[in-house]
């Protein structure tokens, strides 16, 4: 066998054999969106790898091609021969002047397209990587802004952008995105179901390939960001445009670029951002995402920063000496004394505390407590409510954990949670997440509630020494109220505090904090508010959504 | 037996001549009816982006709007193009169609608008981020009776 044949046949056999390994290897040519988080540098990264190529639009071809279609009708009618005569009849000269018009019209109209096609409708290599590039940059810089934190953490957009020729073979692990010239609308697609929730976030991106076609005349640091909110899950926050008008924004989204309004000008539609306020509605797209994704940030970045680390709440052993009180074993505590923000009774008791749901009906007294235990299909919610009159209607502060049954206990956790008044929905204006350990949430689910909600974490950590296990402020600090300090008291009576070590198996609760208004607050003390808790599986993702009654409706 | 089977071959075939003379097509649309009037509208899904739409009566006169519809074009559709948009509502049934196709799957995008009036019928279409062919054959006789390059454009009929 001479030299050349073997190599030929070298050639053959491994080819042969790669072109076996594609078919029976699962080559993923596709990408999907990916959070990580770096305890080094305090940092939650979004990465998105995407690989662009100039896509040959075939549309102007097929519009040729039907002209020409109706080129040969005409001309069937103009050389009709005889048996087309018999069939057809023999054209009339109107038939045959008209016939003639069409032929001039369609081959007009076809110069016109091939003139189109040959003027340059796709790009150069150098134009694609310059308009990859572009986006690129528009994207990091519209999604990663300078002074947002993410519990203790930066939050920062990557993106991985490649470009290739439209006949190069995809490379994997990047999506795909064809761009093309012209009028086109860009679009990002998927074949799975997007599924939005509640909060506009949808999974798909994070476990689903996406795909798309961009327009290469994008509208400057809007577009390519917009479509960049989508491959992080966002949902689009406009709905479709009428008969005879452009697409209208959701309320509170007209600064959202996730949005816009269809009056804007391309500079207005550039000073949209991701984090944003329209009247009395926020917008924070990132903690959205974030949120949604159960993105970590270490607790070591807010104790490296000064700041204050997410809130743990349970039972704590060799507690924090203030000098002012210890308790090293838990004691009974009644609610309804927490409610009548009374000293708690400090009897020792063997057990575990244990709590005795109770209520009081917030009403002419400018501070209330309630208390609430719900069983919704095998979860249960216990829920905290304090109430507190403001000069412009009342606060609303909520903390709700979710728990199973057996070896689900401690697989919910709250996501979102919101007031419901007369059909209408209000959002949080401040939310926290807060973790109480499997163990703390047997022994004692209520007591971590009203920890949770006495406010112990101020905000205002730098106005005074907080102890970081009980939470108390030892000198200065803003005022709380007397129901406050009472929960605090009895909190701390509880043996129950706040946990700096992290702990396994934790339970995610979550702490909101609603501002109603006078007429709202009238609605709430009519009974016709409750508090819609929505708390998933962690690992089925299984949803269930309980209805907490608030305000004087009686549990 | 060959014959016979010939003879019903003939029969079938001159049946079947017969019957494709006698139904109506392209070549007899003369013209189109008194009340034909059609509206199309199309463009992008989401803000900024610029919608057109065309305005074409029974005599061939049309406008051409754009953005918030400010008039931007008026003209007169030549009478090969009128027939062949009338002929594209015949065969492609456009009064069969539903009102509303979309594929949920695609974000952002574009949409396409088709009402057509004619014999007395009225029937809207709206076709958002999806081929719908029998629509998009008469949106393309629309768009090549619209002159110049501007359009009334969406993605299913771009790519």
């Amino acid at each position: 066998m001479t030299q050349i044949t073997k190599r030929v046949l070298r050639a053959l056999i491994v080819s042969a054999f790669v072109f076996l390994l594609g078919l029976v290897s699962p080559c993923r040519a596709f990408a999907r969106a990916e959070i990580f988080s770096s305890a080094e540098r305090c940092v939650i990264s979004i990465l998105l790898r995407k690989e662009f190529y100039a896509k040959t639009p075939p549309a102007l071809a097929q519009w040729i091609a039907l002209n020409n279609r109706y080129i040969a009708e005409a001309q069937e009618i103009l050389n009709r021969g005889t048996v087309g005569k018999w069939f057809w009849g023999t054209p009339t000269q109107a038939e045959r002047d008209r016939a003639q018009s069409d032929i001039n019209y369609y081959t007009a109209q076809n110069n016109d397209l091939q003139a189109a096609i040959a003027a340059g409708t796709a790009l150069t290599r150098a134009q694609l990587e310059a308009l990859v590039s572009r986006w690129k940059a528009e994207i990091e810089r519209k999604w990663t802004l300078p002074d947002y934190v993410y519990r203790c953490c930066k939050v920062e957009v990557k993106c991985v952008f490649l470009v290739r020729d439209e006949n190069d073979p995809p490379k994997e692990g990047f999506d795909q995105i064809g761009i093309v010239p012209g009028n086109f609308r860009s679009f990002i697609s998927t074949n799975h179901p997007w599924n939005f929730d509640a909060n506009g976030f949808s999974n798909t991106p994070y476990e689903h390939d996406m795909g798309g076609t961009w327009s290469m005349n994008t509208i400057n640091d809007y577009e390519a960001p917009h479509e960049a909110g989508h491959e992080m899950g966002l949902k689009d926050q406009y709905t479709d445009p009428p008969a005879g008008g452009g697409s209208i924004p959701v309320p509170g989204h007209e600064n959202d670029i996730m949005d816009g309004g269809g009056a804007m000008t391309a500079a207005q539609l550039a000073r949209l951002s991701p984090v944003s306020t329209s009247g009395a509605t926020s917008v924070d797209n990132i903690a959205t995402i974030l949120d949604s994704r159960r993105a970590h940030c270490e607790p070591a970045c807010c104790e490296r920063h000064g700041e204050r680390p997410d809130i743990r709440i349970g039972f704590a052993t060799g507690l924090h000496e203030t000098g002012r009180r210890h308790y090293d074993e838990p004691v009974r505590v009644s609610v309804a004394d927490v409610g009548r923000a009374a000293i708690p009774d400090k009897t020792k008791a063997t057990d575990p505390t244990t709590i005795t749901p109770d209520e009081l009906t917030p009403g002419p007294a400018k501070e209330g407590v309630q208390y609430k235990q719900t069983d919704s299909q095998g979860v249960k919610v216990d829920t905290g409510i304090h109430y507190q009159d403001t000069p412009g209607g009342v606060q609303v502060d909520t903390t709700t954990l979710a728990t199973g049954k057996g070896p689900d206990f401690r697989n919910w956790e709250v996501t979102d949670t919101s007031i419901m008044l007369d059909g209408k929905k209000i959002k949080p204006v401040k939310k926290d997440r807060f973790y109480v350990p499997k163990e703390s949430a047997a022994k004692g689910a209520a007591t971590a509630i009203f920890v949770g909600l006495g406010l112990q974490y101020e905000d205002k950590m730098g106005d005074g020494e907080v102890c970081p296990v009980t939470g108390e402020r030892i000198g200065g600090g803003p005022e709380k109220g007397e129901m406050a300090r009472a929960i605090d008291r009895a909190g701390m009576a509880a043996g129950m505090g706040l946990l700096v070590s992290q702990a396994k198996g934790e339970i995610t609760g979550q702490k909101s904090s609603f501002s109603l208004d006078e007429a709202q607050a009238q609605q709430l003390r009519e009974g016709k508010g409750s508090l819609r808790v929505i708390s998933e599986h962690i690992e089925t993702r299984k949803r269930n959504t309980t209805e907490v009654p608030l305000g004087e409706v009686a549990y | 037996m060959m014959r016979k089977l010939m003879i019903f071959v003939l029969i079938l075939f001159m049946g079947c001549l017969v019957a494709f003379k006698t139904t109506a097509s392209r070549k007899d649309i003369l013209k189109v009816p008194q009340d034909f009037k059609i509206v199309a509208m199309a463009g992008g899904r989401a803000p900024g982006t610029t919608v057109s739409r065309v305005e074409i009566d029974a005599e061939g006169n049309a406008v051409l709007s754009k953005g918030v519809f400010e008039e931007k074009e008026r003209f007169r559709v030549a009478d090969p193009a009128m027939r062949r948009i009338y002929g594209e509502i015949l065969e492609n049934d456009f009064f069969g169609l539903e009102s509303k196709y979309q594929d949920d799957r695609v974000l952002d995008g574009s949409f396409a608008e088709l009402t057509v009036t004619c014999d007395g019928k009225t029937h809207t279409v709206r076709t958002t981020n999806t081929k719908v062919e029998r629509f998009d054959n008469v949106m393309i006789a629309v768009n090549l009776a619209t002159p110049g390059m501007d359009k009334v454009v969406y993605n299913a009929i771009l790519e």
